[in-house]
């Protein structure tokens, strides 16, 4: 056998083989027409290596006749072979791009359509479909059927858009809502245009659908949320603003408009906000730079108001830094800080006053019972006589000052009743005449004989300590007269000011000086709090406001007549109360009353026990004393039926006045008990009776009324 | 002696080759390309040589012309083997 034979059944061999892997993967690969293209070549190649072997084998040459057809259909085979796979390489291009192409409109929600205008007739391409969720088998694809599946509300703009894009020639980009079959509402771009022939007839629309509803959501939410915090800085009362670093306002709320006048958008903050002409000192751009939250206490020059104001950075998406300033004024705040600062001195004040009150009548207290008895046992022609009474008036007058220095520093309970207000205004004006220079004359004409006023005692103190403090104040420098009148006078109609207040009597107080006077703009603001044209010092700008609190509150009214270099005077207007409650405060002077009833006195100060034993005694009772509570209350244990009365201190060590009533009535309920004190903040008149002692008495006392009261307790009690 | 079908084989041959050539970015993305266009080249140089044979060396180039068909044949049962063995079946 030669080599060509051998070679040659080689090669058959080879497309046997060839020919049975094509046959048993015949669906795995390659389309029909390549697969049958490459079965003919590798038939061809059977035939043509066949025919060799034949040939050589001299077994036939009955294919040699078509050995010429073979050679030549060979290379065209191969052509044809070649050329399909490329086209099928074309083809799978294609359809990848095609693929590539519907995921990429699947991924941007986009839909495509063609309305051809002659044949009426709309192409959607799979996207448009699943957007509008419609099955293209229920689609009618016209435009009429799309128009149907717009929302109703917008259907008219969408057709009117589509038709006008048409006639104008104009490609249109609209947004609208699609009304789903199950309801739902969705939100679409659509962006059309139309072709038109030679003679400018339309022929077809095209045109894409992208479904924005996310996007379109997200823009209302973030319109929602825009709209409730453009709100909160509408409705805040603080002025806010945001500057940006260049210092220039970017943005001002109502508040912040308001209160500089006029919207300052793009001016320097500086400027429209501080009235300032350069950058405020107080500004900490860098910390906000920073992103550092900061806060600052200042006065604006602009309208000299406290501000308490917090910096915030605000870090915008290119990296700029702007600043928000929310001012909240504080001035009110720091007024009422310093107001209640000049509450709690004045409470430290009277603290330390009811203190000195406390000790100060201890001493009184035996200097006024010993004065008393001596001036008993002195005789009437007795030169010495002249000299106690002398020293029991000044006596008198350290107590009276002690009552005044108590009321002044409102250690008083505040309480309404029928008063006589001339008693009132005598004793102001004793503690006023000590204190004014002899520059100021003093001038009064009190009529004692005015109507009963249902008022407050330390109220009406106060208005005549407040309107004298002013008068002098207007005098001090210069001098002058002060002069002071109570009258009642009957007020008509025409007279009363308030519309609330009755025609009638009324107490009229007037107090007038020749000082400065006041100018009209001045007299108009004199009642509004804080308001003063004192050195700072001097006055809180509260004084005027105050008294006319009080005169309203009194159910009165106030007036003012100034005139500059001239003076000033004001009246005071308080209604006189009726007839029948005057009647019921009217006091009778009684003598000094006597009795023989066995008393138990308990005082921590000797001297006071000896003095009121004395005292006692005097009045004809029989005195038990005791320095020490405890000791007293040993006393009453082992007799308690031996005393009528108990007398005792309040401020004692070991046992206050007030545990010892306590122990006494726990051993004998019935035992009368009077209370006697110098000061204190602890009891009072109305405590002491509701704790179920009978009597109280403020220190110094004077012996016609420990007589009085004793007599009136034991008289009851008897009775 | 040279044969005329012979000589238009070769020219159809040779216009197969040139087409290759010009398409030979799209050619080379074919599966198995390398094999088959090698196939196809071994062919042509058999066609070249049964030319030739009419020529000169008749005994010696028939020889390696019916070894270059067999090395043609037997590239194209490689690609075959490789297209429609190493491809899944279709879904």
């Amino acid at each position: 056998m030669s080599l060509v034979a051998i070679v040659d059944l080689v090669s058959f061999l080879a497309v046997i083989v060839a020919i049975i892997v094509l046959g048993r993967g015949w669906n795995r690969a390659l389309t029909n027409e390549i697969r049958l293209l490459l079965l003919g070549l590798l038939s061809l190649a059977i035939f043509h290596h066949s025919s060799n072997i034949l040939e050589w084998g001299e077994i036939s040459k009955a294919l040699d006749p078509f050995e010429d057809f073979i050679e030549l259909m060979e290379p065209l085979l191969w052509f044809m072979l070649i050329y399909s796979l490329l086209k099928e390489l074309t083809t799978h291009d294609l359809r990848k791009s095609e693929k590539r192409l519907i995921e990429s409109q699947e991924v941007a929600r986009l839909g495509q359509w063609e309305l051809d205008l002659t044949t009426k007739k709309l192409y959607w391409s799979d996207g448009l479909y699943r957007i509008f969720d419609i099955n293209p088998d229920e689609f009618g694809a016209s435009y009429e059927a799309f128009l149907d599946t717009v929302h109703p509300d917008d259907r008219e703009f969408v057709d009117k858009s589509y038709n006008d894009s048409v006639k104008n020639m104009t490609p249109y980009n609209i947004v609208h809502r699609l009304l789903l079959k199950d309801g739902t509402v969705k939100y679409v771009n659509e962006i059309y245009h139309t072709e038109y022939d030679k003679g400018g007839h339309p022929l077809r629309s095209i045109g894409i659908v992208q479904d924005i509803t996310d996007i379109k959501r997200t823009e209302m939410e973030l319109a929602d949320s825009e709209a409730k915090y453009r709100s909160m800085m509408e409705s805040m009362n603080d002025p806010v603003s945001i500057c940006s670093q260049d210092y220039q306002i970017e943005y001002m709320n109502p508040a912040m408009i308001k209160r500089i006048g006029c919207d300052a958008t793009g001016e320097n903050c500086f400027k429209a906000i501080h009235d300032l002409e350069e950058k405020c000192l107080w500004c900490m751009y860098h910390k906000t730079k920073e992103g550092v939250y900061f806060d600052s206490d200042i006065v604006s020059p602009m309208d000299k108001r406290s501000y308490h104001v917090t910096h915030s950075p605000i870090i915008r998406e290119d990296g700029a830094i702007s600043r928000i300033n929310i001012f909240r004024d504080t001035t009110e705040f720091k007024k009422m800080e310093t107001q209640l600062q000049q509450a709690q001195k004045m409470e430290a004040i009277g603290t330390l006053a009811g203190g000195i009150a406390h000790d100060f009548n201890n001493i009184l207290f035996p200097m006024f019972g010993h004065l008393e008895m001596m001036l008993e046992d002195v005789p009437e022609d007795d030169p010495l006589r002249g000299n106690l009474v002398e020293v029991f008036n000044g006596s008198k007058r350290a107590r009276d000052l002690v009552k005044q220095i108590l009321m002044f520093s409102r250690q008083r309970d505040h309480e309404m009743k029928p008063l006589k207000v001339h008693l009132i205004i005598e004793e102001a004006l004793k503690l006023i005449k000590s204190s004014l220079p002899s520059t100021i004359e003093i001038s009064q004409n009190i009529k004692t004989d005015c109507g009963l006023v249902m008022a407050d005692s330390t109220r009406i103190h106060q208005i005549v300590m407040n309107l004298c403090t002013n008068a002098y104040h207007a005098m001090e420098e210069t001098g002058g007269k002060l002069i002071i009148n109570l009258k009642e006078v009957v007020l008509t109609v025409e007279d009363l000011k308030d519309p609330v207040m009755i025609p009638g009597e009324y107490v009229c107080l007037s107090v007038a000086d020749t000082g400065s006077g006041m100018e009209q703009s001045i007299i108009d603001r004199m009642f509004d709090p804080y308001f003063t044209t004192k050195a700072e010092g001097k006055g809180t700008g509260l004084g005027l406001a105050v008294v006319h609190g009080i005169v309203k509150n009194h159910g009165g009214q106030i007036s003012v007549y100034s005139e500059p270099g001239k003076g000033t005077e004001f009246k005071l207007h308080l209604p006189v109360m009726e007839k029948q409650k005057e009647t019921a405060k009217v006091e009778t002077d009684t003598p000094i009353q006597k009795g023989d009833e066995r008393i138990l006195l308990v005082d921590d100060q000797d001297i006071i026990v000896q003095m009121e034993k004395q005292m006692l005694e005097r009045l004809g009772y029989h005195v038990t004393a005791q320095t020490s509570s405890t000791d007293a209350l040993e006393e009453f244990k082992a007799n308690s039926d031996k005393f009528d009365l108990v007398i005792t201190d309040m401020t004692m060590p070991n046992m206050t006045g007030k545990q010892l009533a306590g122990e006494i009535m726990k051993i004998r309920s019935d035992t009368p008990i009077i209370l006697c004190t110098g000061f204190s903040e602890m009891m009072t008149k109305e405590k002491a009776k509701a704790l179920g002692i009978k009597g109280f008495l403020l220190k110094p006392v004077v012996m016609k009324d420990l007589s009085s009261i004793i007599r009136e307790i034991l008289n009851n009690k008897d009775a | 002696m040279i044969q005329e079908n012979e000589i238009i084989m070769l020219l159809l041959g040779i216009g197969v080759m040139i087409f290759i050539l010009a398409n030979k970015k799209k050619v080379k993305r074919i599966q198995a390309a390398k094999i088959l266009i090698a196939g196809f080249y071994v062919l042509l140089t058999g066609w070249v040589l049964t030319v030739l044979e009419g020529l000169f060396w008749k005994e010696l180039l028939n020889v390696l012309e019916h070894i270059c068909y067999a090395a043609g044949s037997i590239l194209m049962a490689v690609w075959c083997w490789k297209i429609f063995k190493n491809t899944k079946e279709p879904e």
